[in-house]
């Protein structure tokens, strides 16, 4: 089982409310965030500009995490589901997790002196919810599920995304499970 | 990133404990320098202590350590492990120096130390080579940490040497410890301009990031002028013109300016260390 979330970033209008949803749910401190959109463009050369798109970027759940590798504690760790979580008891805050993921979305919670991320709403998840950026999605530019299983929505949409569904630095050797559908643009992902 | 103060002091207060005892083992393998051995090594142990306090001081939560820690494929891991033995050895060794002083356990333990201090140096570079930091991403970075030991090593050898030598140094002694601080200075030097040409050509990290204004002072002034060409100069000064100066006072600045200059690298090093572009 991995779980995972598909983003159509042709759907995607950068508005920010997956933002503000995961910093409700999870009750993020001012100043501190589990997702960072990106924007992308404009592209072209004038006068041949064309517009620009967003990539909402959050933990990437790789099935190959550098985090999880290289957390001395063990205090990273990948659950049955797929997801990377984070147990709080064990982490010593080195932030050395933090220094490793190349995607730049984990985040030190100084209070409590311990790191902090996505965990793809597991307590939601658990409760039979989907994550609350899914949920919250004014454009239903999101799709949560597993992709190992080819039956759910999310592998049927990847599916017949074919060559137009791409990952976040995949040169990374991470295989991020999460995906973006990005159609008729160019895709600038390293 | 932001300049993680307690682990810029760990790294370079290893370095001087790491470089110091190595110089320990040479004196031990070339049966040289016999009265400055006990405090060097002395220097080293008290040094690597700190060392390892001042990388607590980084952790939130180090009481948790004892729950963990056993991932050995963590950089942080090994070199924490590399840290306790290296201090491990060197406190026999000054056990013994100090207590039985047998030639054969001082050799051994003196070998051994040096392995583990050369271990330890390569692995405070080579834990922070990662994909995700271009401009940390090379075998300089651990290259660097060892010839940064080798400079520590040196000066503080000679500042202890410059400490107990008479006056009259008749048997070349210090002026010998001046001409290997200047060799190591001189590979410090390559190594760091070798890293200075892969920051400057390297696509992700670029000449942008290299002549940024807080960079410029640490870089130019801290570790190539301070930390490079002045106990370059001094120690040049000594071996051509033999300067009526005082071996201890040459001893002192350079290894002020040393420490300045490896205090700036780390800390140029951290500031350097941005993650690599996600788009294009």
């Amino acid at each position: 089982m991995q779980r995972a979330i598909l983003i159509d970033l042709n759907k995607c209008i950068g508005c920010g409310s997956c933002i503000v949803a995961c910093k409700q749910e999870n009750g993020l401190a001012l100043g501190e965030y589990w997702t960072h959109i990106h924007e992308v463009g404009p592209l072209g050369k004038y006068p041949d500009v064309e517009s620009l798109y967003y990539v909402p970027v959050m933990c990437q759940h790789c099935e190959n995490p550098p985090c999880v590798l290289h957390c001395p504690t063990g205090a990273s760790y990948k659950a049955k589901d797929g997801t990377v979580l984070i147990d709080h008891d064990k982490c010593v805050g080195c932030q050395y997790c933090i220094m490793h993921c190349p995607y730049g979305v984990r985040t030190f919670d100084p209070k409590k002196g311990v790191v902090d991320k996505c965990n793809l709403c597991a307590e939601r998840v658990e409760a039979g919810v989907e994550p609350a950026c899914v949920d919250i999605c004014v454009n239903k530019a999101r799709i949560f599920g597993d992709i190992d299983d080819p039956n759910s929505e999310i592998s049927q949409a990847i599916q017949a995304g074919g060559g137009e569904v791409y990952q976040l630095k995949p040169s990374a050797g991470t295989n991020p499970s999460v995906r973006y559908l990005l159609k008729d643009w160019e895709w600038r992902g390293q | 990133m932001e300049i993680q103060w307690p682990l810029v002091f760990y790294t370079v207060l290893s370095a001087i404990g790491c470089g110091a005892f190595a110089f320990v083992a040479i004196s031990e393998l070339l049966d040289r320098w016999d009265v400055i051995r006990s405090p060097l090594a002395t220097t080293a142990l008290g040094a690597l202590i700190f060392g390892g306090l001042s990388s607590f001081l980084h952790l939130s939560h180090p009481e948790r350590i004892f729950k963990g820690f056993g991932n050995l494929a963590s950089g942080i891991t090994q070199e924490m492990i590399l840290t306790i033995l290296t201090i491990l050895v060197i406190f026999l060794y000054v056990v013994v120096i100090r207590k039985k002083n047998i030639k054969t356990w001082r050799l051994v333990l003196a070998l051994v130390g040096l392995v583990l201090a050369v271990a330890f140096l390569f692995s405070l570079g080579k834990a922070y080579m990662m994909p995700a930091r271009p401009a940390w991403n090379t075998w300089l970075v651990p290259l660097i940490s060892l010839v940064t030991g080798a400079v520590m090593g040196s000066f503080t050898l000679y500042l202890w040497a410059a400490y107990k030598t008479p006056q009259k140094d008749e048997a070349g002694q210090i002026a010998g410890i001046n001409k290997i601080a200047f060799f190591t200075l001189v590979a410090q030097a390559v190594a760091i301009a070798l890293y200075f040409v892969y920051i400057l050509t390297s696509p992700a990290v670029g000449a942008a990031t290299f002549f940024n204004g807080d960079l410029n002072l640490i870089l130019w002034v801290g570790v190539v002028l301070v930390g490079l060409l002045i106990p370059i100069g001094l120690t040049v000064w000594i071996m051509v013109s033999r300067p009526a100066i005082s071996p201890l006072t040459v001893a002192v600045s350079c290894l002020i300016c040393v420490l300045v200059g490896g205090i700036a690298f780390r800390s140029a090093y951290f500031l350097l260390g941005g993650l690599a572009p996600l788009f294009f």
